[in-house]
């Protein structure tokens, strides 16, 4: 009668899909395969994890149902981030669309003052440029957004429009490599984690951004040091 | 990376809809089955389908190029099924077994042996069906990677760098979630014969 030492028993279940799946080292795997031919219980816990693996392995692979392509595309379509070409994606863009509304704004202040019937409202309209200006930023570094960026998403969880929010993600974090991890409707959270800086230093940090009626927040002294 | 899909990826950056549907085409099917077996109702895995497609549409600019396309689509199919399952917590719950501290190591409960009679497990034929049904019941770090691991074919490292662990944790899970998967089948099968 071979008798079985609970300790080796708990160590060798500890390895025994590594040891299934072929991901041991071949020192550890003879240690396992020694222990399985001189203990039953091990090696029945054994056959039953390569039945239960080898049973969803089988399962075959489902098709998507028709219908699904055309309406992603239609809400690919919808979604098309064309904000985002203009603000956050090509920064030449955006350059000339600010040049371009300057000149509007030149414009209107010059017909008006020529006019004589007024005053020029110079603000309003700059805000409906949808972007947050430079000052903004360095004003108000934690929280991101307009009453512009309201009116584009004013109700993203109705709409589910959460473009306006990764585009401002990706403009404050636009020296950092990042990637975003999840996005929360029910917290209205969005998780990113920071991989490198901008000198392509490895950093790895998770921040959590909260998202409200167009307005992007974050509660984390790291970014507020780093901006 | 091959060139074509980097022009793809340009493309699609640039709005391309068409190019995106290209880029997504060969990972459809495989993320379709991830979300399929992740969230067992056909409907809320083409919801989390459609919803993975539409952020990474919207999201192209922060992808690093540093792991492949693919499983940077994996990774997002897989967080989103995981907030759909949040979102459902009342419908679909589970119940714990482990938690994990803050450097990524997983502290286990032990778990209860019901391996009593070791080969009731090997002579249901209905044992197929109950693997998958029991697979609802184990958290969803485990059942992602059986998953990834058992339905979809993905090796550790792939695995790893899908779900953005280390190769040890990968280990830990798969293995931790097979003898828990077990544990729930044996006292089923159990329940079943009274």
């Amino acid at each position: 009668m071979i008798i079985q030492n609970n300790n080796d028993c708990a160590s060798v279940e500890e390895q025994l899909s590594a040891f299934i799946d072929n991901e041991l080292e071949p020192k550890e795997a003879c240690c396992v395969e020694t222990h399985i031919e001189q203990c039953e219980r091990c090696k029945t816990i054994k056959n039953e994890l390569i039945y239960m693996s080898d049973s969803l392995k089988s399962i075959e692979s489902v098709l998507i149902p028709p219908g699904f392509d055309s309406n992603l595309k239609a809400a690919l379509q919808r979604k098309k981030p064309i904000y985002a070409w203009i603000w956050n994606r090509n920064r030449s863009l955006g350059f000339a669309a600010a040049l371009l509304m300057i000149g509007i704004i030149s414009f209107s202040m010059i017909g008006n003052l020529t006019s004589g019937n007024g005053t020029p409202s110079t603000s309003s309209m700059s805000k409906s440029a949808g972007a947050p200006t430079a000052e903004e930023s360095v004003q108000a570094p934690q929280t991101y957004g307009t009453a512009a960026d309201s009116a584009i998403a004013a109700d993203p969880l109705a709409d589910k429009d959460m473009q306006v929010y990764y585009d401002l993600i990706a403009e404050k974090l636009s020296l950092y490599q990042y990637e975003i991890i999840s996005t929360s409707l029910e917290n209205s959270e969005i998780t990113i984690n920071i991989l490198t800086d901008a000198a392509g230093k490895k950093i790895d940090r998770l921040l959590v951004f909260s998202y409200k009626d167009g307005i992007l927040s974050i509660e984390d002294n790291w970014l507020n040091i780093k901006f | 990376m091959l060139d074509g899909q980097e022009l793809l990826i340009k493309k699609a950056k640039n709005g391309d809809v068409d190019s995106f549907e290209q880029l997504i085409n060969s990972s459809k099917t495989k993320a379709y089955n991830i979300a399929l077996r992740h969230l067992s109702n056909e409907q809320d895995a083409l919801d989390a389908l459609q919803e993975s497609y539409i952020k990474i549409f919207r999201s192209l600019n922060s992808f690093r190029e540093e792991s492949s396309f693919d499983t940077w689509v994996y990774r997002i199919v897989v967080n989103t099924c995981n907030d759909t399952l949040r979102k459902n917590n009342s419908t679909h719950r589970t119940v714990s077994l482990y938690k994990n501290d803050a450097d990524d190591q997983e502290l286990f409960i032990e778990i209860p042996d019901y391996s009593g009679s070791p080969d009731r497990l090997l002579d249901k034929k209905e044992t197929r069906k109950m693997i998958l049904k029991s697979l609802e019941k184990l958290t969803p770090e485990h059942r992602e990677a059986i998953i990834l691991r058992d339905v979809q074919g993905f090796t550790y490292e792939e695995i790893a760098a899908i779900l953005q662990v280390s190769v040890g944790t990968v280990k830990s899970r798969i293995n931790r979630g097979r003898l828990i998967l077990r544990n729930i089948i044996l006292k089923e099968q159990e329940l079943a014969a009274f």
